[in-house]
């Protein structure tokens, strides 16, 4: 079989941040099949694509597309050599409908005017061509995330492309979203499209992908082909060394019951109620898992549970002290501590110094006060403290925090949260973007936590996160509690069903 | 109990319309850039300086030039001319600040106000010896065109034509503006730029291109409105001769949400505003100060409504 | 440690070359005056920094300085809680017409008089500056259009008020009456303008940098202009932060405007605030919006429009708008800094790049 792509020895150091992002990298593509790329974060992968897809340039070595040395200014370039990329993060216009938006640049219609009407005939032609289905009118702004990939791949087979990248294209998918995605990409490699995919989900990898190329620390550890490897030994090639995959843990010794909700709903500015009467409880020293697909109500139960939100009806107790109408700060004085799920906009001030970061929500306590001011030097202390107790690799007291990886920025956050020994803690996505080895670090930490006597709600749409932290799991689907699970009842079928707004009896049956 | 219709006559719409077209002009800048992603909030001080470059052009081609000694009325072209061609050249500059050295516009905009409100003055010192207000007998003021066939039509002829040549262009830019944004390629692609950077740029189109074209674009109507000021409405120049009128233009865009249409229908209502204020102070004994007040709370007013409807827009759009 | 003050130099570099930049600019200008620049650049310094006659330049500069170290400071809350609000004119204007007519209307012992003129028009200007905060937070009211309409229904407001209700007498000028002499604020040198007011200023100054760095208040303030959600999600309540913190400014920009009536100009008159309020921003931007950027550069541009006038205009019939010419410059320079700061990087690892080599022979 011919190459669709080779690469000869491919280096890109970036200057601004000192990283040496690809070095000599070299590998091929085969014309027609699906290639995985799989590496930790930091390993490189986005770079090379982005090189193959002429976003950056490379200092050294050559990109061969069918045979032929190509040299690529801008994405334009690429596209016009036959290559496409879907990005991570979409880049729709919201308000345009799905036919504009497939079209956008390449718009069909004499002198400058566009015809709305043979535009929609080819959207039509196009989904009708690659079997991928799509309303060519609805406007995209109202899609779901896996109709919004399936219009960002329709943009590039618009441009008639044969090589498809795709950038951890499953991140950004509910499970049940997944499978049929997996079945297009074979459909579409079917189709003789050359398919390079990113992805850190090993499991994916070897179901979907013909060959798999692994890269650390900027270069290719090996390329194998799927048949003849196993998830053990990727893990091992990306990481270096063996990775632990189930989560050490003895088993839940629950004590008294630290968090109560009751019937609690919550009605958003727009007047919809989207927590539905939503009622149960954590016991100190239990992980309890919120699983559901993402925008079922997790984001207005840990708001509310917070105190981000109103509740509209129901009460929440915190050791049996009502807080239901407390504030953000009460809640945490009596022992509630969050790790948001956006660290970056949410979770942390980008803008400002480790010292200011980790001050946040304390602020006011008595601990960091000097008469009316701050008291600095505890201010530094606390700070200084976190850093060390957490290994927070390239932090300093008055370094900016914009400048850590994610994992560190991570150890920054649950740092924060810790120190002050909380009663309840709440994880929202707790590991979503880091690689495994932070993964692991923050999985150790909770599970650490939960034994010395914490009790810790999870909030996850990673459905292998939940099941491999969770001593109870309750499932969220349309702002309802759809059932809760304990011991054995806790596997993916179960969460599965409850997901999608089944009942266990159903299974029973 | 219809009294207050006798406020409205033939005179009141005809000089509305007269003080909306700056803000048109104004407007309709503005809205192209907000569309463009680029926030112009120096419409103001380019209408300014067009002002006073449309006056001192004139005055220069009028006196100057063999052309505008033989044709006083050509030299006046020649002067709105030149006040679009210098605010184009601003538009420019600050395109090529803001693209090429990620310089930020409201700061930049607020340095070129103030620029334009000090330097006009300190100009028409140093040119010519006035403090307050300059003008020269010299210079012809743009002339009123009527068009036979439109005056007419029984009752709505008389409001629809006897203006100079800046008032049909701002009208026939409102149109063409309309038709560029929904039906070409170029309009479309200006949408794109403005609401989702990262995915025109993915989809190929040149984003400077467009940010380029608006903010020369809106530049050229500014400097068009400044010269309406000076040598259209009236033939003189005085400090701070804009008076906020491009303020008054991007909140029109904002109250049209900045599409052309909705942009030339907002401006056109402030410039009702105006006219009816105007027509207040004659009829009335309301102090002017009062009446002149009106324009500007009624801006906030509508801002507040405005802003409040695509807050909420805005709210549906992200918990979908 | 070298790194560190290598961007050290270059805030302080950046801003002298925009000055520097400015003054080139502002040249031109001058010689189409028909004057040599560095004349008027000369007269212009003496007249604004100078320590010669009757009443030396400097202090009237300081005592120009007194009203825009306040409004810059008041721009400077805005700026650092993160809204862009520039209506510190409207509220200027609205402090002094308090001012002018509580100062007339009430019938007080002196100093307690003087006490709620002061606090009176503090109300006011904050009152004022709630305005496009409230617009912001709860509507989503772009600020910067509406503090301009704000400013603009401010000087309306105000030649209402000193052409009817406040109008002293029937004259040529409208004007509101004279205070009473006894609640006038002293001024160190009779006719320098520089007074208790400016000690108040300064004040003020050294607390605000102690509220904002050194407080609670000041962080949560910090937090929430930085990352509106980062300070949500750690209890801060982002909205009433917002509304104290532009209350808390309109208070400063009116209680500049209520000082100058009863330090300066003893009464309010027609035309009283000229552009000054829009002179706090450029203070607050140019400073860095910081309490000791923003002293420096209130006296520097009170002097620039102090020498305009004094100098320029008298002695070389040079039009004082020279002034706002070149602050304008100054400001755009410092807009442009990306487009010469290479050149300073350049120039500076250019002059220390030997020395490293002599460290290590």
């Amino acid at each position: 079989m011919e190459n669709a792509v080779t690469f000869n020895s491919i280096s890109k150091y970036f200057a601004s941040t000192h990283v040496q992002a690809n070095q000599d990298v070299s590998f091929s593509i085969k014309k027609g099949e699906i290639h995985a790329i799989c590496g930790e974060n930091g390993a490189g992968k986005s770079t090379l694509m982005n090189i193959l897809f002429g976003i950056e340039k490379p200092d050294t070595g050559t990109i061969e597309v069918n045979g032929e040395i190509c040299e690529f200014h801008a994405p334009f370039d690429a596209i016009a050599k036959g290559i496409g990329m879907v990005h991570q993060h979409f880049k729709v216009v919201n308000s345009f409908s799905v036919t504009k938006n497939i079209l956008l640049g390449i718009e069909k219609g004499p002198w400058g005017f566009t015809n709305a009407k043979k535009e929609r005939e080819f959207v039509q032609q196009l989904s009708e061509k690659y079997s991928l289905p799509i309303d060519p009118d609805q406007i995209v702004g109202t899609l779901p995330v896996g109709l919004l990939q399936r219009v960002e791949i329709l943009k590039m087979l618009a441009r008639e492309v044969s090589i498809l990248i795709l950038d951890e294209p499953t991140a950004v998918l509910t499970p049940q979203e997944v499978k049929p995605f997996l079945q297009t990409l074979r459909t579409l490699a079917k189709n003789g499209q050359t398919i390079l995919f990113i992805s850190h989900k090993l499991q994916e990898v070897l179901d979907v992908a013909d060959r798999v190329t692994v890269m650390k620390k900027g270069s290719v550890v090996g390329t194998k082909s799927t048949e003849d490897t196993t998830i053990k030994e990727l893990a091992t090639m990306m990481v270096g060394r063996e990775v632990v995959f189930t989560v050490d843990k003895e088993p839940a010794v629950p004590k008294a019951t630290v968090l109560e909700v009751k019937e609690l709903s919550v009605i958003n500015p727009l007047g919809v109620k989207v927590l539905k009467n939503v009622t149960f409880q954590v016991k100190a020293g239990e992980i309890y898992g919120l699983a559901g697909v993402s925008g079922n109500g997790q984001e207005a139960l840990v708001s509310a549970l917070c105190g981000l939100e109103k509740a509209s009806e129901g009460s929440i107790l915190l050791e049996g002290e009502d807080i239901t109408r407390s504030d953000v700060l009460e809640r945490k004085n009596l022992g509630l501590a969050h790790v948001p799920e956006d660290r970056i906009n949410v979770g942390l001030n980008l803008q400002t110094t480790v010292k200011e970061n980790v001050l946040m929500g304390f602020q006011r306590n008595k601990r960091f006060k000097k008469r009316l001011f701050l008291d600095q030097e505890i201010c530094e202390s606390h700070a200084r403290n976190i850093i060390e107790q957490y290994a927070v690799a390239g932090a300093s007291v008055n370094g900016e925090v914009g400048k850590l990886s994610g994992g560190n920025m991570q150890k920054i956050v649950l740092g924060r949260e810790l120190t002050s020994e909380p009663k309840l803690l709440i994880v929202n996505q707790p590991t979503r973007g880091l690689d495994v080895g932070s993964i692991e670090f923050v999985h150790k930490m909770l599970i650490q936590q939960r034994d010395a006597g914490v009790a810790i709600i999870v909030v996850s749409v990673e459905l292998e996160e939940i099941l491999s932290l969770s001593d109870r799991v309750g499932v969220l689907c349309a702002g309802i509690l759809q059932g809760e699970l304990t011991g054995d009842q806790i596997d993916e079928k179960n969460i599965g069903l409850l997901m999608v707004g089944g009942t266990l009896d159903e299974t029973n049956e | 109990m219809f009294e207050f219709l006798s406020l409205f006559n033939v005179n009141v719409i005809n000089s509305s319309i007269r003080l909306a077209t700056p803000i048109v002009l104004a407007a309709l800048g503005a809205a192209m850039c907000n569309k463009a992603g680029v926030l112009n909030l120096a419409i103001d001080g380019k209408m300014l300086i067009g002002a006073f470059t449309g006056i001192v052009a004139t005055y220069f081609f009028r006196n100057f030039t063999q052309v505008g000694i033989a044709h006083p009325i050509l030299a006046t072209y020649l002067g709105v001319l030149t006040a679009m061609v210098v605010g184009g050249l601003f538009g420019l500059f600050f395109a090529w600040m803001h693209i090429k050295y990620k310089v930020d516009l409201v700061i930049l905009a607020i340095a070129i106000n103030m620029l334009a409100l000090e330097v006009t003055v300190y100009l028409m010192r140093v040119l010519f010896k006035q403090a307050g207000t300059w003008s020269d007998p010299s210079i012809v003021q743009l002339p009123s065109i009527t068009v036979g066939w439109i005056a007419a039509i029984p009752f709505f002829g008389s409001f629809l034509t006897g203006y100079n040549m800046i008032v049909y262009v701002s009208w026939i830019l409102a149109v063409v503006l309309s038709i560029m944004m929904y039906k070409t390629r170029f309009g479309r692609h200006i949408q794109a730029v403005g609401e989702n950077i990262e995915a025109a740029k993915a989809a190929g189109i040149s984003v400077q291109r467009v940010q380029y074209f608006a903010l020369v674009f809106s530049g050229v109507l500014a400097g068009m409105a400044g010269s309406f000021l000076s040598v259209g409405h009236l033939t003189l120049f005085t400090r701070n001769m804009s008076n906020g009128r491009g303020w008054i233009g991007n909140a029109a865009a904002l109250f049209g949400f900045n599409s052309a249409p909705g942009s030339f229908f907002a401006a056109l209502f402030f410039g009702f505003a105006d006219g009816i204020a105007l027509r207040l102070q004659n009829v009335t004994d309301l102090p002017p100060y009062i009446v002149q007040l009106m324009p500007n709370i009624l801006t906030i007013v509508i801002l507040a409504f405005v802003s409040y409807r695509a807050k909420l827009r805005e709210l549906k759009r992200t918990q979908q | 440690m070298k790194r560190m003050s290598k961007t050290m130099a270059l805030s302080a570099l950046v801003p002298l070359c925009a000055l520097i930049l400015g003054i080139l600019v502002t040249s031109i200008f001058i010689f189409l005056a028909g004057t040599s620049p560095l004349s008027a650049f000369e007269v212009l310094i003496s007249g604004a920094f100078g320590t010669t006659g009757k009443v030396w330049p400097l202090l009237i500069t300081l005592g120009q300085a007194t009203p825009l170290i306040l409004t810059g400071l008041a721009a400077m809350y805005s700026f650092r809680v993160g809204v862009f609000c520039i209506a510190q004119e409207g509220q200027y204007v609205f402090g002094a017409i308090t001012a002018a007519w509580l100062g007339v209307a009430l019938n007080l012992p002196p100093f307690l008089h003087v006490l709620v003129v002061l606090a009176a028009s503090m109300v006011v200007g904050g009152i004022y500056g709630l305005i496009p905060a409230w617009l912001k937070v709860k509507l989503g009211v772009n600020e910067i259009i509406s503090s301009i309409m704000l400013n603009s229904i401010a000087a309306l407001v105000l030649e209402y008020m000193v052409a009817f209700p406040l109008r002293a007498d029937q004259g040529q000028k409208a004007q509101s009456a004279v205070l009473d002499r006894a609640i006038w604020l002293p001024q160190f040198v009779q006719g320098s303008r520089w007074g208790i007011s400016f000690v108040i200023a300064i004040t003020l100054v050294v607390i605000s940098y102690l509220y904002i760095w050194k407080t609670p208040k000041g962080y949560e303030l910090r937090m929430v202009g930085q990352s509106a959600r980062f300070a949500r999600y750690g209890g801060v309540k982002a909205d009433p932060t917002i509304l104290q913190t532009l209350f808390l400014s309109g208070m400063i920009a009116g209680l500049a405007g209520s000082m100058e009536i009863l330090g300066n100009y003893h009464r309010i008159m027609t035309g009283f605030s000229s552009g000054l309020g829009f002179d706090g921003l450029s203070v607050a931007l140019l400073g860095q919006s910081h309490p000791l950027g923003v002293v420096i550069v209130a006296i520097l541009l009170a002097g620039i429009r102090q020498g305009a006038q004094l100098g320029l205009q008298i002695n070389l019939h040079v039009p004082r708008e020279l002034g706002g010419v070149l602050i304008a410059m100054v400001i755009l320079f410092i807009a442009a800094e990306n487009v010469y700061r290479p050149y300073l990087e350049k120039l500076y690892d250019k002059i220390h790049a030997p020395k490293k080599e002599l460290d290590h022979v």
